[in-house]
């Protein structure tokens, strides 16, 4: 059942997962085995990198360790990094461990397009609920957050310049047992309230050992990514799982990757990078915007792990990614797909990395009326492309409602068993409770099996995920809903597909009196400009209606999905060009 | 380069890299409110801006305030010194 990967690199050389029970353990083992090893390589936009061997990148971390004890941080206090990817990063992720508190990251306020006081209120959410010892961050941000009044309550505020200067003075780590909260992720609703997923270390380590065995990880591979560290893939995937393996590991900003993507591809290349993690968005981009002159000279043939998960993965793009930079050396067995969420840690299936992706094109009525992929060659197929196969210590059925397992080809929700479930949502024993029946997880993912390959057909839950970024409708229908002339509670927004982009995009269809063109002109313009003050997102597409134009349920409740399929016709429309 | 100038680059920028639909763009269209742009691509033409123009820009003027439509890109490219 479990993929065979084939041994790539180097030999595998000391183990430095297999013994270790916190990753604090781990990291001492690498400290301890390879002192001298170059375990970072941060890069500036200028190319010019920045090396962090093991035994300092450990002097560091229990520096910043021994501050936080310092202003009395005691076991299992939580302490909220807000810091771009950089050393200072790295030294408070391990320190804040090596203390015995647990890290949750938060992204930086986004300058670009959203209000600050967006972000304001999703560290005040943060702070009501999980109550930090301390807020790390930088002086720009503590400014935005002091002009907050009791935004932060009992939460200090430290700046990493000072927690990391006391050298020398660091003591031994605090122990602590496997069972210990390691990181608290937050990962969802990047507008209003995030809930955190509580992940221990012992819960880490499994899924990180799994990754490393279904990737065939050995120290000599190098891991190159831009992804964000508060992003789950980027935390566990492209920073503690290569470091952690004794592998190089070199990050990159995103900001940098935004600005120009061809980045990425070189610096595969200089670096010889064997395996990098995106979303399937930036393949998109890649394989359709990056000019010839761009990539010139590019030579990807290092690269035998392309993983592109955290949204879904489309044929198209996997597609036109491998027809791009086959020539530049890209091996089409590269491109692996995979599944997973932040309740199994980061990652529960992936696509072997020895074999070249499966798409399938399936049957739209069957799929729709029958619950059944049923493989096709009609010109209105739905492809799926497959997530690959379980990781080791991941155990997958689909069940229909009743709770009963499906056989191969039937579509229904995915549940998974995996030694690196999460402990708890932050505050919610009853959303846990919800998720998690008598061991198994309910993801909340649609999809069928086809001899041990996992296919995803769709989402129960109405989540829009965008670039990898999850996004509640809920969170964005209540700023809908503040706009003078929408008729409160008629608002519906989903994620419609957007395949230029490789992604999903905003719709909304919204209820209103206003009928004169020029009014609603006014009420569009208003719609679009509060959507992207508090999200940052354009409004992909945006239907008026008036009254009873929004489907709900004999309940009375609002149906996303209903209305999605009453405006079929017209979300089509409005998406085209 | 004039203003008249930076305004047809970008419109061929928008319409040829970004594959805008709505080329070419009015220039008090607000791209991204509209959903024709997302902030990845605020970011690309603000490297794009600065290939153009010589100059740099600083991420934190990468903004909607500066990049939302093309009059608020040439008011920016003013206010920066940066055209004829």
């Amino acid at each position: 059942m479990d993929p065979m990967p084939k041994q790539v690199g180097s030999s595998r050389g000391p183990d430095l997962l297999d013994e270790a029970e916190t990753l604090i353990g781990a990291l001492r083992r690498l400290v301890d085995l390879r002192p001298d090893a170059e375990a970072v390589v941060l890069l500036d936009r200028s190319g010019s990198e920045q090396i962090v061997e093991a035994e300092p990148l450990w002097a560091a971390a229990s520096a910043f360790g021994a501050t936080l004890l310092d202003e009395g941080l005691k076991p299992g206090d939580v302490v909220v990094l807000v810091l771009p990817t950089s050393r200072d990063l790295i030294s408070a992720y391990f320190g804040t461990l090596m203390a015995g508190g647990v890290p949750a990251l938060l992204s930086t306020p986004s300058r670009r397009v959203s209000d600050p006081s967006v972000f304001r209120g999703r560290v005040g959410h943060v702070v009501s609920t999980a109550r930090p010892h301390s807020l790390i961050c930088k002086s720009p941000v503590a400014e935005l957050l002091r002009e907050e009044a009791g935004l932060l309550g009992r939460t200090r505020l430290i700046d990493p310049s000072t927690a990391g200067s006391k050298r020398g003075e660091s003591a031994a780590p605090v122990p602590c047992s496997p069972d210990a909260i390691a990181t608290i992720q937050f990962s969802s609703g990047t507008t209003g309230s995030p809930k955190g997923v509580l992940v221990s270390h012992g819960a880490v380590l499994n899924n990180l050992r799994s990754m490393r065995d279904a990737f065939g990880v050995v120290p000599g591979d190098v891991a190159v990514n831009w992804i964000p560290l508060f992003h789950d893939m980027g935390l566990f995937g492209a920073f503690l799982l290569p470091l952690l393996c004794g592998c190089k590991t070199v990050i990159m900003p995103t900001e940098d990757f935004m600005r120009s993507p061809s980045l990425w591809l070189r610096c595969i290349d200089r670096y010889r990078g064997t395996f990098s993690w995106a979303p399937n968005m930036a393949y998109t981009l890649c394989a359709s915007r990056l000019s010839d002159e761009e990539i010139e000279g590019v030579d990807l043939s290092s690269w035998r792990l392309a993983l592109n998960g955290s949204e879904p993965v489309l044929a198209s793009t996997v597609r036109a990614f491998t027809d791009r930079f086959e020539p530049y050396g890209f091996d089409p067995r590269a491109m692996s797909p995979a599944w997973g969420l932040a309740e199994v840690t980061v990652l529960a299936s992936v696509h072997p990395p020895t074999e070249e992706p499966i798409c399938e094109l399936i049957d739209r009525t069957a799929l729709a009326r029958e619950d059944v992929a049923r493989i096709t060659a009609d010109d209105e197929a739905v492809s799926c492309v497959s997530v690959g196969r379980c990781i080791p210590g991941v155990e997958l059925e689909v069940r229909n409602e009743a709770g009963e397992v499906l056989a191969d080809r039937h579509v229904g929700e995915i549940w998974l068993r995996s030694n690196a479930l999460f402990q708890c949502y932050q505050g919610d024993p009853q959303r846990t409770s919800g998720a998690v029946v008598d061991g198994w997880l309910r993801t909340g993912d649609r999809g069928y099996v086809v001899a041990g390959y996992v296919f995803f057909v769709s989402r129960l839950k109405d989540v829009i995920v965008i670039g990898g970024e999850k996004y509640l409708p809920d969170d964005i229908e209540a700023v809908i809903n503040r706009v003078e002339g929408v008729r409160q509670g008629c608002v519906a927004v989903f994620g419609v597909a957007d395949e230029k982009r490789g992604t999903e995009k905003l719709a909304a269809v919204v209820e209103t009196r206003a009928s004169r063109p020029d009014e609603q002109e006014d009420l569009r313009a208003a719609i679009r400009k509060a959507v992207t003050r508090a999200t940052g997102l354009g409004l992909g597409v945006l239907v008026l209606t008036p009254p009873n134009g929004v489907e709900k349920t004999t309940s009375g409740k609002l149906s996303r999905s209903g209305t999605r399929s009453r405006y079929r016709s017209e979300l089509e429309a409005e998406g085209q060009p | 380069m004039n203003t008249a100038d930076l305004v047809e680059r970008l419109q061929r920028y928008l319409g040829e890299q970004l594959e805008l639909a709505i080329a070419p763009v009015r220039p008090d269209e607000p791209l991204i409110e509209n959903g024709h742009i997302d902030s990845m691509d605020v970011v690309r033409i603000a490297a794009h801006l600065e290939d153009l123009l010589g100059v740099e820009i600083p991420d934190q003027d990468v903004s909607d305030e500066n990049f939302g439509s093309l009059e608020r890109i040439v008011a920016y490219a003013t206010g920066r010194g940066a055209l004829d």
